[in-house]
């Protein structure tokens, strides 16, 4: 890749725009941090008892959790499986993030999104009672 | 609370980057200035550029796991009901984690670059210069192909390249040779002085004109081309808002004041007062500039203390005990201002340039000169 041109197109409107953010931009995308790493298999498994695993788009997409977001504390809860309860809070970014698409096919960067915000789990888990 | 049901892909995609958008980006993005990716080679860094700035990016690495999420809706899901835990109201709404990132691109700003080594040098024959292209299975690059590769914003670029001698030659990117640059502006001076044009606003069709006029129009090679031309203004002027070049003056003395530096003090000691006289006599007649030695810092030193000879910092060596080493050994004691210009680009922590030679040489006082000698 000698040179690609980063395509902005999809953003300008966003550029103008930082006073009514919220955690979820303006384009449907939310970032969300967490220490540690969290593993999935790379293939669904023969017996999903939970029906964890289903299929979107032709792809295997597994649910992992849930999460609340209190808009007016910032602070987030996020339910790990049936035993694991994380708490975290939304975060101002110091500096906003840019979402970069790139296509190795044809050699071409996308600047999907700016992101502003974001729900941090600092924490280690607390268990489910 | 609102709930969200949380999904990730079994497999993410990993064409995703997150970049760090400083002031600088932003406001480069929010001026519809257009940014570029160049990598300049397989093991060169990669940079970030806008119409006027560059920008080297680094990947830093965290170990916690970032999930972009998008909101999702899907009919596939399957109907069965989740068991909730106690208090937790029914999902509203599902998030997708399309993508985990375990870094993010930081951008620093730096200064565009043009790697000129491999490219072909044009001394002003086109006949040697096809030969020796024929003769040599080096890579050939358009300028606008150089431009793409080189690590450089587009304005860095038409700054810096006339600067640096680049012309385009038969379609190819090519430095001109700095005795051709000399001639060329020797000749470009006087034709501009006959024409009476005016050196704060110079147009380069009107140069072009000025300086072929006495070529003739016959089967003979010219080699002031339009673009050599371009090249050899640009080098000594800076380019005004109406797209005139206002010519340095102070840049074609000091090329001058180099010249006479290499022709008469390259093998023996020249007397400066005798060296000012020769400089002086190499412009064309009735060229008005000031003469400013300390332009020449940097060119010269002075082997027996008053005396001068021509040095170039090219001989130098690159690591900072070996270069002080090797500055004593021409010269025992330095004026410090005559000496920065050799030193200063090892002062790469940025220190001031007084503490910086402390660290390999000694500093004192005399009157208001600083002089440096070996520890």
């Amino acid at each position: 890749m000698p040179v690609a041109e980063v395509n902005v197109s999809k953003l300008r409107a966003l550029f103008q725009n930082d006073g009514n953010v919220t955690v979820t931009t303006p384009l449907g995308n939310t970032l969300l941090e967490i220490q540690g790493d969290l593993e999935f298999p790379l293939v669904p498994p023969a017996n999903d008892a939970d029906n964890k695993f289903s299929i979107y788009n032709n792809e295997d997409i597994v649910r992992f959790g849930l999460l609340q977001v209190d808009s007016d504390s910032k602070k987030a809860t996020m339910l790990v499986g049936e035993k694991q309860r994380l708490l975290g809070s939304v975060v101002k970014l110091d500096s906003p993030l840019g979402l970069l698409k790139f296509d190795h096919l044809t050699g071409s960067v996308d600047l999907q999104d700016v992101i502003r915000y974001k729900i941090i789990f600092k924490d280690r888990p607390l268990p489910i009672m | 609370m609102p709930t969200a049901n949380l999904y990730s892909k079994l497999q993410t995609d990993e064409d995703y980057k997150l970049l760090v958008l400083n002031g600088e980006l932003l406001a480069a993005l929010e001026g519809n200035s257009k940014l570029k990716f160049k990598a300049p080679g397989l093991e060169g860094s990669v940079v970030l550029c806008s119409n006027d700035k560059t920008w080297l990016l680094r990947q830093k690495n965290h170990s916690n796991t970032a999930l972009i999420m998008r909101e999702f809706v899907s009919n596939e899901l399957g109907e069965e009901k989740i068991k909730l835990p106690a208090g937790i109201e029914e999902p509203s709404v599902n998030h997708l984690a399309y993508t985990k990132q375990g870094s993010e691109l930081e951008a620093r700003l730096t200064i565009g670059d043009i790697d000129i080594s491999m490219l072909p040098i044009y001394s002003g024959d086109n006949e040697s210069f096809k030969k020796s292209l024929q003769q040599s299975n080096g890579i050939r690059w358009t300028v606008e192909e150089l431009e793409n590769i080189s690590p450089c914003s587009e304005q860095e670029f038409a700054v810096k390249w006339p600067i640096l001698g680049g012309c385009n030659v038969e379609g190819i990117a090519c430095i001109l040779s700095q005795e051709f640059i000399s001639k060329v502006l020797h000749i470009l001076l006087m034709s501009c002085m006959a024409e009476s044009l005016n050196f704060e606003s110079l147009d380069v069709s009107k140069v072009f004109s000025a300086l072929n006029k006495d070529m003739g129009e016959g089967e003979e090679f010219n080699p002031f081309s339009l673009d050599v031309v371009r090249t050899v203004i640009g080098k000594f002027s800076r380019v005004n808002k109406q797209g005139k070049y206002a010519l340095q003056v102070k840049a074609v003395s000091q090329w001058y004041g180099i010249e006479a530096l290499k022709k008469f003090a390259s093998c023996a000691l020249i007397p400066q007062e005798e060296f000012m006289i020769k400089w002086k006599a190499l412009f064309p007649p009735y060229f008005r500039c000031d003469l400013d030695f300390a332009a020449l810092r940097g060119y010269f030193y002075r082997p027996l203390g008053t005396s001068i000879q021509y040095f170039s910092k090219d001989a130098l060596p690159d690591d900072p005990r070996g270069r002080f080493a090797y500055l004593f050994k021409l010269q025992s004691t330095w004026d410090l201002n005559e000496m920065i210009p050799y030193i200063e680009q090892l002062n790469t922590t940025g220190v001031k340039i007084d503490n910086f030679v402390m660290k390999y040489a000694r500093r004192k006082k005399q009157g208001k000169l600083t002089l440096v000698s070996a520890r």
